[in-house]
């Protein structure tokens, strides 16, 4: 198989972008290969009410208290 | 050949936490971030509570491309310009990049964790009294 591509003219007028955010790219220009990956957590288990921290940092909480 | 990159004007509010922002060309890039996010009630922080070694996403692989297979391709730019009037850009975070020019190869990892700590929950007990 062959690919065969033909770039006529390309015009552009404006680009308006709000954010680009962690591992994205903008890019005005030619380019062979994107890879782009991004792992992302948010668990249940992130959310923590309560001090429990860790112990170093209860340690040292309990250090400045008293 | 390549094409050139034309852009007349660009406006860009902000570039924060290692994004950067290109202008010419690129063999190869491979941004990395890792970032733990912590939203805390009480502002009371201490450096190193929360070392990477801590939580598993940090050690994850990420899962890899495979079976990549070469394509005889041919491209004909008629026209040497890309042309952009205007760009505006409000923000640039986390490792991302802004290029205006080729870039050939780009590689880009990011990690995130969020945490969401609260003082302990005493709101409950106002709620079963009213």
């Amino acid at each position: 198989m062959n690919f065969t591509v033909h770039n006529w003219g390309l015009n552009v007028n404006y680009i308006d972008v709000l954010g680009v955010s962690t591992s994205s790219i903008l890019l005005v220009g030619d380019t062979n290969c994107v890879k782009l990956s991004s792992q992302f957590d948010t668990p249940p288990e992130s959310y923590i009410v309560g001090a429990a921290i860790s112990d170093e940092t209860l340690q040292d909480r309990s250090e400045k208290q008293t | 050949m390549i094409r050139n990159s034309v852009v007349r004007k660009m406006k860009v509010n902000e570039n924060s936490f290692s994004s950067i922002i290109n202008i010419g060309d690129t063999v190869y890039a491979e941004p990395y971030i890792r970032a733990i996010a912590i939203q805390k009630e009480g502002a009371f922080f201490l450096p190193d509570s929360f070392p990477f070694e801590n939580y598993p996403i940090f050690s994850r692989p990420f899962p890899e491309m495979t079976g990549k297979r070469d394509l005889s391709q041919s491209h004909f730019n008629h026209h040497p310009d890309i042309l952009v009037d205007g760009i505006r850009i409000i923000g640039a975070s986390g490792s991302s990049i802004i290029h205006i020019g080729k870039l050939e190869n780009i590689d880009a990892r990011a990690r995130v964790k969020h945490i969401r700590i609260l003082e302990r929950d005493i709101s409950n007990t106002d709620h079963q009294s009213s």
